[in-house]
């Protein structure tokens, strides 16, 4: 119990600090919102009106306080440009963004878990060397690389896909394997070497002993033990996946967090871009502290100690 | 002669794989397993125990591979079948059902990952002996209760580290029970607990051995281990078996030296109790053919022979048999090398 409570102070910390780190980047670096805002014929007089009405005027601790409170009764404020909530503009984007990751994520993992295990059993052998090479490429190549690849490939020369994103499952197919590669490629590699730490342990031996083919033993006992750490990478995959989707969004056309947060750097925006960081920050604590509990849950060991 | 033999490993060589060279590390082992019968194999830590063990039901480790001899298997006598010719899908139908193994370390053999039960059940899941799940746990508790577990239905759901050592070994021991096999192999199942539990395990092996017609096949380092359950007893010696005999012969009658060195390092209460004897020397390594006895080099008899000349298994009565130029004739005064 005390754990928990423990974990939400933790992301109650991280968030505020969060906030605090975008506010003061964001008051630091050099431009003022409100001339950004009204074009540059704007007379003086307009300008220091709209820093008025935005609240600009006032000392930055309490402009903050003002800000805390507000996010607090989940007004995130007013987006400059956009002139809409920051927050129902974020949730309007962020199913897009979830949907993303999410496909992204279970092809990442389930290609990666797989390419890793047949990796392991046939170490050292053909199939590994073809996994290897390909999860070292995905890793190395960058998140735009992939996907202009990808792109150029299944639509310009293979014509299987859509270009970009149109709302359909289909057309969703190519970001998601442009934005999982990456983490396909670790997370193969991951399972491989944790397969490989466990080849030679007895409970293998007495798996065999008790009837499994060597596969067999290494798929039902090896993988099991093996699988903790992956999960845990898994876990903070997510937040890389949700920065590399500014990316791919772009590239694909999804009108997602990505291209939301993008859009509010472009435009200055800043409770559109504050907004969006805190949410971000939000969601990858919540992806961390779902780790965490998953590996509590799956290792008996640490079951048993909380 | 004619012995009701379940298993005969006959001149079984096992190799590992060094550097691209194959260096045998069990070399033309002969053993054989009767029908109901308790056999030891006694030896120094890597004199190839676990290879010659591992052969038997097929799960050595990929640097090691039988590279000669076989392993005949008597289903019934006239019925045999060598376990080295079987495929691999078919030697894995034996394993868990007619061949079962418990292993040194119970703390690491036991998958830690998984319910003891559901580890123990798994081995009826394997061979689909058992469909129905209420019915193979049922079968798994109360066989949990057979190995001397308290609480045997609580116990199921425990996990590997929540019981102790001789808990987990009683679980593996359950384990290699469970489908009631004809040959029980025990690598050093009692080297990792303390005396009074090793006691108690072996009086569970032997009661089963007894109970259900089963034979064992007990690896261990230790000759009171041997003295207490066995029935034969098989000495080996930097990977072949230097001397053989019924357990009571050899006791009182040790003919190989090592033999002896192995039987006076037995600690005994009351008998001279600073003093433990050690057999002097290192545990030699497996080198390219040598021609003489192998355990010249920490013998303390000197003879010239037995650098020249490697010794044949010979026969010293009472099915007693021994690898050594010396022990049946001892060593000739001419031939010694203090007088030249
Ligand atoms: N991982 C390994 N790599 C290379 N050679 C090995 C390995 N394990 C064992 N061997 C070789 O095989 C020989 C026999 O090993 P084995 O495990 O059968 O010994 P053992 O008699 O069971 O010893 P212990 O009492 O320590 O279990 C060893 O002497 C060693 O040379
Ligand atoms: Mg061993």
């Amino acid at each position: 119990m005390s754990a928990v409570i423990r974990r939400g102070l933790g992301v109650i910390l991280v968030l505020l600090g969060v906030m605090l780190l975008i506010f003061v980047v964001l008051r630091i670096i050099p431009g003022d919102p409100a001339s950004v805002l009204l074009n540059e014929h704007a007379s003086e007089d307009s300008i220091r009106r709209l820093t008025e009405s935005m609240g600009l005027d006032k000392p930055l601790p309490v402009q903050f306080l003002d800000y805390l409170k507000n996010a607090l009764r989940g007004d995130l404020g007013q987006s400059y440009y956009m002139r809409k909530p920051v927050l129902s503009l974020i949730l309007t984007a962020f199913p897009y963004t979830l949907k993303l990751t999410a496909l992204s994520a279970s092809f990442a993992w389930i290609f990666g878990i797989l390419a890793g295990v047949v990796s392991a059993v046939y170490h050292d052998r053909l199939p590994d060397h073809l996994f290897r090479g390909i999860s070292l490429l995905g890793i190395s190549v960058p998140v735009f690389m992939v996907a202009l690849f990808l792109q150029y490939l299944m639509y310009f020369r293979l014509s299987l896909l859509p270009l970009m994103y149109d709302g359909s499952f289909v057309s969703m197919i190519l970001p998601a394997a442009a934005l999982g590669w990456n983490s396909a490629g670790s997370v193969a590699r991951l399972t491989r070497s944790g397969l490989m730490e466990q080849l030679d342990s007895p409970y293998l031996d007495t798996a065999r002993a008790k009837g499994l083919s060597t596969k067999k033993a290494i798929l039902f006992h090896g993988l099991r033990n093996a699988i903790l750490p992956v999960i845990t990478l898994m876990a903070l995959q997510l937040s890389g996946m949700l920065s590399g989707a500014v990316i791919t969004e772009s590239v694909f056309g999804i009108s997602g967090l990505g291209k939301l947060a993008l859009t509010a750097v472009q435009t200055r925006d800043m409770p559109l871009l504050q907004g969006t960081v805190l949410f971000t920050a939000l969601v990858i604590s919540v992806g961390n502290i779902i780790a965490d509990v998953t590996n509590t849950l799956l290792d008996p060991r640490l079951r048993t100690k909380s | 002669m004619n012995k009701d033999l379940l298993l005969e490993i006959k001149d079984l060589t096992v190799s590992v794989k060094r550097k691209k060279e194959a260096v045998p590390v069990v070399r033309g082992v002969d053993i054989d397993i009767p029908r109901g019968g308790i056999v030891g194999l006694v030896g120094e830590s890597g004199c190839g125990k676990s290879m010659t063990a591992k052969s038997v039901n097929r799960i050595l480790p990929p640097f090691a591979e039988t590279t000669g001899g076989s392993i005949l298997w008597h289903d019934s006598p006239g019925e045999t079948t060598d376990l080295l010719k079987l495929k691999e899908k078919e030697i894995r139908k034996k394993c868990g059902t007619e061949i079962a193994m418990v292993f040194q370390e119970p703390m690491t053999s036991l998958n830690p990952m998984m319910r003891v039960g559901d580890q123990i059940r798994e081995v009826l899941k394997i061979h689909k002996i058992e469909k129905d799940p209420a019915v193979s746990k049922e079968r798994v508790v109360k066989m949990l209760g057979a190995v001397g577990i308290p609480q045997p239905e609580l116990r199921y759901n425990s996990w590997p580290h929540e019981l102790s050592g001789g808990m987990r070994q009683r679980v593996m021991i359950a384990m290699a029970m469970i489908c009631s096999p004809k040959l029980l192999i025990a690598d050093e199942a009692t080297t990792a607990v303390d005396v009074t539990i090793e006691a108690q395990i072996l009086d569970l092996i032997r009661d089963m051995c007894h109970a259900s017609h089963m034979s064992a096949l007990v690896i261990t380092h230790n000759m009171g281990v041997v003295s207490a359950i066995c029935d034969h007893v098989y000495v080996m010696y930097l990977g072949s078996i230097v001397e053989k005999a019924p357990v009571r012969e050899l006791f009182t009658n040790p003919l190989h030296p090592y033999t002896r060195g192995l039987l006076s390092s037995i600690p005994r209460i009351g008998n001279n109790p600073e003093y433990l004897e050690t057999i002097p020397g290192n545990i030699p390594v497996v080198r390219k053919p040598f021609s003489g006895c192998d355990f010249c080099m920490r013998c303390s008899d000197d003879v010239r022979k037995c650098f020249m000349e490697s010794p044949e298994m010979r026969e010293a009565g009472n099915d007693h048999y021994v690898r050594c130029h010396t022990a049946l004739t001892g060593p000739d005064p001419g031939e010694s090398k203090g007088t030249e």
